[in-house]
This record gives structure tokens, C-alpha cells and sequence, in this order.
């Protein structure tokens, strides 16, 4: 072998290799060009809306799904949680009920109230109902109920001298056949017990309309303790801020 | 398609398509002897090319001619491959020389190519990649001098060595 000249061993490169690595680097962009010629082209940017649209949607749906309304199974109770607005919506009110009465179709009514004495309104309880023994200082159990024809029952109350009462509210369990909702916005209820028994305390500033009649507010700030005994479904609410939960549960369980 | 480059305080605009026809073929066969592998050659210049365009920003050429620049990506590239593979390509894979003229002469070729290779597979890492500099890429003795920061007295004398063992290991014909 002729050695002098190692050059014949030497090859051109494939022209077509040279030719497209040619293209291949002098076409490579920085990242803002490609981005910017994506979004110059008209299918590019239809198909990026397109994307967008799409992720908002998903996260729409998943927000929705996350923030939706819970039920939540507590005792023969459920708990319907929801936004802080929702509680505060409109109530179902039963008419033409009386502790005597026959149950009537829900409807959305507002009746006006009757007052009678809290011993014929236990006498014509159609239901067992337990009332408490223990109240805290200064609260008076009041000697005259108001039918509101409420499906929450009428309501017994203990009163101070200032604006603060406690109210009792009974119905029977057989009025829930699929258990009693009680509705709370997220984050304002706890899962308690009352003798035992599970219990739902819930924290709030917002009442049903029913209760304005009595306090005079629109708003309140109000503590409520529901649970079920012996075929009864009880609700006791504080609309006083002196009250804490302890002393609501007391109370509650001091019913005979 | 060019860029400019400061060469103290001036400009100096770089004929990218230029530079790129000159030096790919140099550039390839550096690796090609270097490597003895023609596909693996193929990728490292692609790489080496792609490469530089990505850094020819920051390209200097007060510090160094453009092509001593490739070179250096080019060796630093094939330095990688090599240490990588840990052993040397095997020489039956290569690929029959397509550009010749006769079957017979190819064959030929190609035969006395594979010889080469397999004499430069037993000279010391640093000879073959100076045999390849020289007689794969064309580069002048001062040229290899400044890619690997040898004197170029000692780049000659490295070389003659070389070939002075090449010959032997393939016997020199008249």
C-alpha cells in the first residue's frame, strides 16, 4: 500500500447529510421566535384557544366538584354543608300544622305565627318531647309557645333579660323519613354528643327567617345543638354569644 | 446566513454557510479516523455543528481561529464517544466505500482502509488523534499545535513517528 498519501481514505460527506444538518441547525430558533411564530400561525393559535378552553373547563368542573355541597350522615341526622350564603336561604314552611294536627305537604308559605300556652302545646304534642332541666344563669323558661308552623316544630324558649335566648325546637322522627337535614356552611359545624347519642353544634351568624321575628335582627350570631331521642328530633339554638357549646350541651342533656 | 464577532472593537461578520462547507468534511473525516466507525463519524459532526451553532455567541476568535474552535468540540466530542464505547469499533462492521469507481477498486480501497484502521487501533490514544488532525482533517502542524496545546516542533516530531509506524505496520510499497 501506497502510504505517502493517506488522503484517498479521506470521504466527502453524504451530500444530503450535509444539506439537512445544514437546515436543521441554522433553522433553530430561540424560544420567544418559536413561540411567536406559533401564535403567528392561525391553526397554531385555534388549537392553543382550543387547549385553554379545555384546561378551564376541567378546572371549573373539578372547582365545582370540590366546593359542592356535602351530605354528610351524623346519627339519623345529615348534615347538608354548603356555602356560608346558601344557610342563609329560603326556609320550607309547613301551614295549617298544629302540634294536634295531621303532617301537611311542604310548601313555600310563610303563615302568621300562633301563640299558646306552653302546657296545651304539651298536652297536644302529638309526640314525645323532652325538655330541659338546666339553664344557665339568668335564662327563664317563657310560659307561651308560637306555632310558626315551621318544619323544625314550635319552638319552647328560655329567655334573659337582655336579648338573649335559647330556643328548643322538637319534631317528631317520623316527619324525616330519610333523616333530618340540617344545613351548615363549610367549616361552622363539629360533631358532639348529647348523652351519648352523636350530635351536630353548628356556629353561625346567619338565622333562618323564623328567628328575626323574635330578635328583631336580620342577623344574628347563633349556636345551634341538633340530635335524635327516642323518636324525637331535638334542636337547641342560642342566639345569645354568651353562650359556649359546653353549656349548650349541658343543657341538652339536663332534658327530661 | 452570518453573525458578527468582535475582533478588538471591530466587527467581523462570519459567513456561517462558509465556514460550514469548508470545515464539515474536515471535521468528518478527523472523525472517521479518529473514530473508525463512518456512522458514529456522521453523528459526531452532527453533534459537533450543532454544537457550535448553539455557542457561536460566545466565540471568541481573539482566542482562537473558528476552525480550531471545531476542532476542539469536535475532539472533545470524540474523546466522550470513545470513552463511552471502551472498546474500539469493530472494524468488520464498517461500510463498503459507496463513492468509488470499479467493484474491484472499491474492494481494494477498502481493504487498505481497514488496514489503516487497524494499524491506528494500536497506536497511543494521543498519536492517532494527531494522525487523524493531519491526515483525516488536513490541518497544518500549527494548526494541531494550538487544538492540543503541543509546540508544533513536537507535533512534527509525533507525526514522523506516526507515519514511520504506519508504514511498517502496512510495509511501504515501491
Amino acid at each position: 500500500m501506497n502510504t505517502s498519501d493517506f488522503s484517498r481514505f479521506k470521504k466527502d460527506p453524504d451530500p444530503q447529510f450535509a444539506d439537512q444538518l445544514y437546515e436543521r441547525i441554522t433553522s433553530r430558533k430561540s424560544m420567544i421566535a418559536r413561540l411567536n411564530a406559533i401564535l403567528r400561525e392561525p391553526s397554531s393559535l385555534l388549537r392553543a384557544g382550543l387547549l385553554l378552553v379545555t384546561a378551564i373547563v376541567i378546572v371549573a368542573a373539578c372547582a365545582r366538584q370540590l366546593f359542592a355541597p356535602r351530605n354528610i350522615q351524623i346519627g339519623s341526622m345529615w348534615l347538608h354543608e354548603m356555602s356560608e350564603d346558601a344557610v342563609c336561604g329560603e326556609d320550607i314552611v309547613y301551614p295549617n300544622y298544629t302540634p294536634s294536627g295531621p303532617m301537611p305537604t311542604p310548601q313555600h308559605s310563610h303563615p302568621v305565627p300562633t301563640m299558646i300556652s306552653l302546657n296545651e302545646f304539651m298536652e297536644r304534642a302529638p309526640y314525645k318531647i323532652e325538655i330541659p332541666t338546666w339553664a344557665p344563669e339568668g335564662f327563664v323558661l317563657y310560659p307561651e309557645v308560637v306555632v310558626t308552623y315551621r318544619a323544625e316544630g314550635t319552638p319552647i324558649e328560655w329567655r334573659n333579660s337582655n336579648v338573649g335566648v335559647i330556643s328548643l325546637w322538637t319534631s317528631p322522627s317520623s316527619f324525616w323519613p330519610r333523616g333530618r337535614e340540617i344545613r351548615a356552611a363549610y367549616g361552622s359545624w363539629e360533631e358532639v354528643s348529647v348523652n351519648g347519642a352523636p350530635a351536630i353544634m353548628v356556629r353561625g351568624t346567619c338565622m333562618y327567617s323564623a328567628f328575626s321575628s323574635f330578635t328583631g335582627r336580620s342577623e344574628s350570631e347563633y349556636l345551634s345543638l341538633h340530635w335524635s331521642r327516642n323518636g324525637t328530633e331535638y334542636t337547641l339554638i342560642s342566639i345569645s354569644s354568651d353562650i359556649d357549646p359546653d353549656t349548650l350541651i349541658h343543657m341538652a342533656e339536663s332534658a327530661r | 446566513m452570518s453573525s458578527t464577532d468582535n475582533v478588538d472593537g471591530r466587527q467581523r461578520k462570519i459567513d456561517w454557510r462558509e465556514v460550514y462547507e469548508e470545515n464539515l468534511p474536515r471535521i468528518y473525516n478527523f472523525l472517521r479516523f479518529r473514530i473508525g466507525d463512518d456512522s458514529a463519524a456522521e453523528d459526531l459532526t452532527s453533534s459537533t455543528f450543532e454544537k457550535a451553532w448553539r455557542n457561536r455567541k460566545r466565540y471568541k476568535s481573539q482566542v482562537a481561529e473558528f476552525s480550531t474552535w471545531l476542532f476542539a468540540i469536535a475532539s472533545n466530542l470524540a474523546i466522550d464517544h470513545l470513552r463511552k464505547q471502551s472498546v474500539e469499533v469493530e472494524l468488520s462492521t464498517l461500510d463498503a466505500d459507496k463513492s468509488s469507481g470499479s467493484t474491484e477498486q472499491a474492494v481494494v480501497l477498502r481493504e487498505d482502509y481497514l488496514r489503516l484502521l487497524e494499524s491506528l487501533e494500536k497506536l497511543p490514544a494521543r498519536d492517532r488523534h494527531l494522525f487523524a488532525l493531519k491526515h483525516g482533517a488536513g490541518l497544518k502542524n500549527r494548526q494541531i499545535a494550538k487544538l492540543t496545546r503541543l509546540t508544533e516542533s513536537n507535533v512534527g516530531t509525533i507525526l514522523h513517528r506516526v507515519v514511520k509506524r504506519v508504514r511498517e505496520e502496512l510495509g511501504e510499497e515501491e
